[in-house]
């Protein structure tokens, strides 16, 4: 597995948590962001397209929720949740590469209600998370 | 409306396309994808994402879009360029490097044989080598392919036996020809899936082991050899889109045995893939 920048380079803020298909969870009140961790998108390259579910879709842990696509990859997206899509971030239909550029921020890509919190117990902590990659690297 | 080429940079391929592009006349615009073409690259794919192709290692560059159609690849490129009647002829490829596969000699107009040849010739200028296949048709365009020093790399792929080919409206003497001419490529062999058939009957059943003897059988008599490369392989029960084979069992490679000892008794270096 090859990266354009090294793993101490990248950036895992520890209050996230993250799976191990590279999502990262962010509890923001009832609610949960998800979107793609800083290893992920670099692995991936320049984002050219990212599809996502829509509003109201509920979808179970480990389901597929979208399609992420570089000119050189193409991955699919996995909930690291079981629950209800609330919101999308629209944003990347016009301007994917905000993946790249800002994958904690302008990048998110769902917001889920979630059905099963006790689920989050499965989620790594940052510093499990950067253990899991330093493994894959 | 003028065409468009997206390519990615450092890509040889790209070059070799937009320099047969030049001396055609043809009048492109050039766009890189990872500098000044990326913000329209990004918009272009997201328009066409179902009409572009992407291989194991992504797209396939470089893509050539005129408004209406997009080509990809190197081969298929150059030949829309040549003539848009040779485009049967290519599909897009894998290999890479100097390699250009994807040239399906028995898929396109032989009528259009000239622009082949003229295609095919710019491409081993720029030091590409060509991995050519073909079911049997047109061997009029191998005859004129090995003449101009254009064969490197030929596959034939079997389909059956010669009762089987004759049933799917295949001309025999064709097929004998072709397996005849690939002998004389510097390297070649041939390739026999054994796949499901269905029968007169409609039963449905996997090629039979004697029936793979029968066709290298047939390969001697064509040929005059007994020791040319014969390639055996499982057929990829997930890729086939016909629902009477849903039924099967997939084969494996141990399964091929029997298929193996038949097929050397007729062609000595028969191995399974």
């Amino acid at each position: 597995m090859s990266t354009s920048k090294s793993i101490e380079e990248m950036l895992f803020p520890a209050e996230l948590r993250y799976s191990k298909e590279h999502t990262w969870v962010q509890a923001t009140g009832a609610t949960l962001k998800v979107g793609i961790s800083d290893f992920a998108q670099d692995q991936l390259g320049e984002v050219i397209y990212v599809e996502l579910p829509a509003e109201g879709d509920e979808l179970d842990q480990d389901a597929e929720f979208g399609v992420i696509e570089s000119a050189k990859s193409t991955s699919d997206l996995f909930m690291p949740i079981s629950g209800e899509v609330v919101a999308v971030n629209h944003a990347l239909e016009d301007e994917p590469g905000l993946v790249n550029q800002s994958p904690y921020q302008d990048g998110w890509m769902l917001e889920v209600k979630p059905s099963e919190p006790a689920q989050l117990k499965d989620i790594l902590s940052a510093e499990d998370y950067l253990g899991l990659i330093k493994k894959e690297a | 409306m003028a065409v468009t080429i997206y390519t990615a940079t450092g890509c040889a391929r790209c070059k070799i396309a937009k320099k047969y592009m030049a001396q055609k006349g043809v009048e492109y615009r050039d766009l890189d994808i990872k500098a000044e073409g990326k913000d329209e690259f990004n918009r272009f794919y997201r328009e066409n994402r179902k009409s572009v192709y992407r291989g194991p290692d992504g797209i396939e560059f470089p893509v050539y879009f005129d408004g209406q159609v997009v080509k990809q690849g190197l081969g298929v490129v150059v030949g829309h360029v040549s003539s848009p009647k040779v485009a049967g002829f290519f599909g897009v490829g894998l290999l890479h490097g100097e390699w250009v596969d994807g040239i399906h000699i028995s898929q396109g107009d032989p009528e259009a044989i000239d622009e082949l040849v003229e295609a095919l010739a710019y491409l081993k200028s720029a030091g590409m080598k060509f991995e050519m296949d073909t079911d049997g048709r047109n061997p009029q365009v191998l005859e004129r392919l090995l003449a101009e020093g254009l064969g490197d790399v030929l596959i034939v792929r079997l389909i059956g036996t010669k009762d089987m080919y004759a049933a799917q409206g295949y001309d025999l003497a064709e097929v004998e020809k072709t397996m005849a001419l690939a002998a004389k490529f510097p390297e070649y062999r041939f390739a026999l899936a054994v796949r499901p058939v269905v029968r007169p009957d409609g039963a449905v059943e996997y090629l039979k082991p004697e029936e793979a003897g029968e066709i290298a059988a047939w390969v001697k008599e064509a040929t005059g050899g007994n020791k040319h490369p014969f390639v055996l392989t499982p057929f990829d029960l997930k890729a086939a889109a016909d629902e009477r084979f849903a039924g099967l069992a997939p084969l494996e490679a141990k399964d091929l045995f029997i298929y193996r000892s038949k097929a050397r008794a007729h062609q000595v270096m028969a191995a399974i893939a």
